[in-house]
C-alpha cells in the first residue's frame, strides 16, 4: 500500500516544473520548501526526486556499501522533513542538505566503529559494479584480480581517513564540489578545506604506493 | 619572483594536481615542477592515487527500484509520523495529560494529607467525660509527639474510645491517691481517672485481647501542661477491695503538651 501511494505521490510529483536554468534553482527550492511548510506533501516529493541521487552517491561513498547507503539517505530525508522549518529561505538549499547528508553518514560511521571495523568483503568492488579501466582489459584474469583487491584496499584506505578530512576528499574529488562549496557543506572555511583534502590526498598516495610497490614485488 | 624549494613545493604538489591552485602560487608550482625531477615524480605519483580513488568509487548502478524504496520508506514514515501527531491521544497529549493527572493527584493527595493531620488523634481524652469539674477538654489536634505512639498505647486509646460509659470513679481516686505528684512544681492538681474494660463485647473494632485501662489526667500549675497517665489494669482490680494492687509504675506516661 506504502509502494502504491508512493508511486501516487512520484507521478504528481514529476508533473512540478523544473527549473530551466541552473541559477533558478535556489528560487526553486525556496518554493518548495514554502510549500513544503504549508503541507504540500508532492513537493517534498519533488525535493527528493531533485537530490537523491546525488545524496546517495555521498553516502554510498562516505559508507563504502549499499545498505547503508540506503539506511543513510532514509535518515537524511526523515531529517530533512523534520528541520524543514528551520531552514532560513534564501539560504543554500542543497548545502543544508548535502550538511545534513555528511553529519548522518558520520552518525552511521560512529555507530559502525562501535561494533567494528568494516570487514573487506562488505566493499567488495566487483558487487558495487566498478568498471575497470579499458588499459586492464587486456590483462589476464589473476591481473584484473589483483587490481580489483587493490582498489578494495583503496577505499578501505579512504574510508579509514578520519571523518572529517574523508568528508572533505569526498566531496572534492569524488563529487566535484569547488572548495567554497565543500566549505559550506561542512561548515567550516575553505583554507580549512584544502588543509584536509590535502592531508587526505597524502594519505590515500602513501597507501596507494604501498600497494603498488606490493604488486611490483609479486610480479 | 622567488622560486619555491622541494620542501615548500611539497606542501602545495596535491593541491597542485588537482588544479587547486591558481594564480602566482600555481605558477611558482608549475616553474618548479618544470626543474625538479623528484617533484614531478611525485606528483606522478599522486595523480596515480588520485586516479586509482576515482576508480575504487566510480558510482555502481543503483536502480530505480532503490531510489524508489527509498521514496516508499520515507514517506510512509512521514505519514505514519504525521498521523501519530494528530491523534488526540497520541504524541505530546499523553504526556501532558500525565503531567496534568499527577500534578491534580498530588494536590489531592497534599490536602488529604492536611486534613487529616488536623482531626483528632487521641479522641480518648475527649471521650472521657471529666469526673473533677476543674478539668478542660484537651485539645484534639495531636502534637508531633503523640503521633509516635506505639501499637500498644494506640490500642489502648482504642479501648478508651470505646468504653467511656464504664468509667468506674472509684478506680481512678485510687489510682489518684497513688500517683498524685507531691512535687512543689504542680500546685493545683486536678485529677481524673478511669478504668476501662476492653472486653470483646464492648470493642465494636474487635480488638478483644485489648487490656483495661486506667487513665489519669493532671493538670499542673501551667496550665499548658498536663500529664496523662495511663496504665494497664488487670481484671482482679476491679474488685472494690484489691484496688491497691495496681501495679504502680507499669504504665506508660504520656506528657502533652497543648496550646489553649
Amino acid at each position: 500500500m506504502i509502494a502504491e501511494m508512493a508511486h501516487i505521490f512520484l507521478t504528481d510529483a514529476r508533473e512540478i516544473p523544473t527549473p530551466a536554468r541552473a541559477e533558478e534553482h535556489a528560487d526553486y527550492f525556496a518554493m518548495l520548501v514554502g510549500r513544503v511548510r504549508a503541507g504540500d506533501a508532492l513537493a517534498f516529493e519533488r525535493i527528493m526526486l531533485a537530490t537523491e541521487q546525488r545524496v546517495v552517491s555521498i553516502a554510498w561513498r562516505m559508507l563504502g556499501n549499499r545498505d547503508d547507503a540506503r539506511d543513510a539517505t532514509q535518515e537524511v530525508y526523515l531529517r530533512v522533513f523534520k528541520y524543514l522549518e528551520r531552514f532560513r529561505i534564501g539560504e543554500d538549499f542543497r548545502g543544508w542538505l548535502y550538511r545534513i547528508t555528511i553529519n548522518v553518514c558520520h552518525d552511521f560511521a560512529r555507530k559502525r566503529a562501535s561494533t567494528g571495523a568494516v570487514p573487506l568483503s562488505e566493499i567488495d568492488i566487483d558487487q558495487e559494479g566498478v568498471v575497470f579501466e579499458g588499459r586492464l582489459s587486456g590483462d589476464s584474469p589473476e591481473s584484473r584480480a589483483l587490481h580489483g583487491q587493490q582498489l578494495a584496499l583503496v577505499r578501505l584506505a579512504l574510508l579509514s581517513l578520519p571523518a572529517k578530512e574523508r568528508a572533505a576528499l569526498v566531496l572534492r574529488d569524488l563529487e566535484g564540489f569547488s572548495t567554497e562549496e565543500v566549505a559550506n557543506a561542512l561548515g567550516s572555511r575553505p583554507v580549512t578545506v584544502r588543509s584536509q583534502v590535502s592531508s587526505a590526498r597524502g594519505k590515500i598516495k602513501t597507501y596507494c604506493d604501498k600497494l603498488l610497490r606490493q604488486r611490483g614485488g609479486s610480479r | 619572483m622567488r622560486a619555491w624549494n622541494c620542501k615548500r613545493m611539497a606542501r602545495v604538489i596535491s593541491l597542485y594536481v588537482a588544479g587547486d591552485l591558481v594564480g602566482p602560487p600555481e605558477r611558482k608550482a608549475a616553474t618548479h615542477l618544470a626543474a625538479c625531477e623528484y617533484c614531478r615524480r611525485t606528483a606522478g605519483e599522486f595523480s596515480k592515487s588520485n586516479r586509482m580513488l576515482l576508480e575504487s568509487s566510480a558510482l555502481p548502478e543503483f536502480g530505480s527500484e532503490f531510489y524508489t524504496g527509498i521514496r516508499s520508506a520515507v514517506l510512509g514514515e512521514i505519514k505514519h509520523q504525521q498521523l501519530s501527531r494528530r491523534s488526540p491521544f497520541g504524541g505530546r497529549w499523553i504526556y501532558a495529560t500525565s503531567i496534568a493527572v499527577a500534578i491534580i493527584a498530588g494536590g489531592i493527595l497534599l490536602q488529604h494529607h492536611r486534613t487529616a493531620s488536623k482531626t483528632p488523634d487521641d479522641l480518648a481524652f475527649n471521650a472521657v467525660p471529666p469526673v473533677s469539674g476543674g478539668l478542660k477538654a484537651v485539645d484534639p489536634s495531636p502534637s508531633p509527639r503523640q503521633s509516635k505512639l506505639t501499637t500498644q498505647a494506640s490500642h489502648r486509646k482504642i479501648a478508651v474510645r470505646n468504653a467511656d460509659a464504664q468509667v468506674t470513679d472509684r478506680v481512678a481516686r485510687a489510682n489518684a491517691s497513688e500517683t498524685m505528684p507531691s512535687s512543689n512544681k504542680i500546685g493545683r492538681s486536678v485529677l481524673e481517672s478511669g478504668r476501662l474494660p476492653g472486653t470483646a463485647t464492648s470493642s465494636p473494632s474487635g480488638l478483644g485481647s485489648t487490656p483495661e485501662v486506667s487513665r489519669i489526667e493532671i493538670r499542673t500549675s501551667d496550665p499548658n501542661i498536663r500529664i496523662i497517665w495511663l496504665a494497664p489494669v488487670p481484671p482482679r482490680s476491679f474488685e472494690p477491695t484489691n484496688h491497691d494492687q495496681i501495679p504502680p509504675e507499669t504504665g506508660d506516661r504520656k506528657q502533652e503538651t497543648s496550646c489553649q
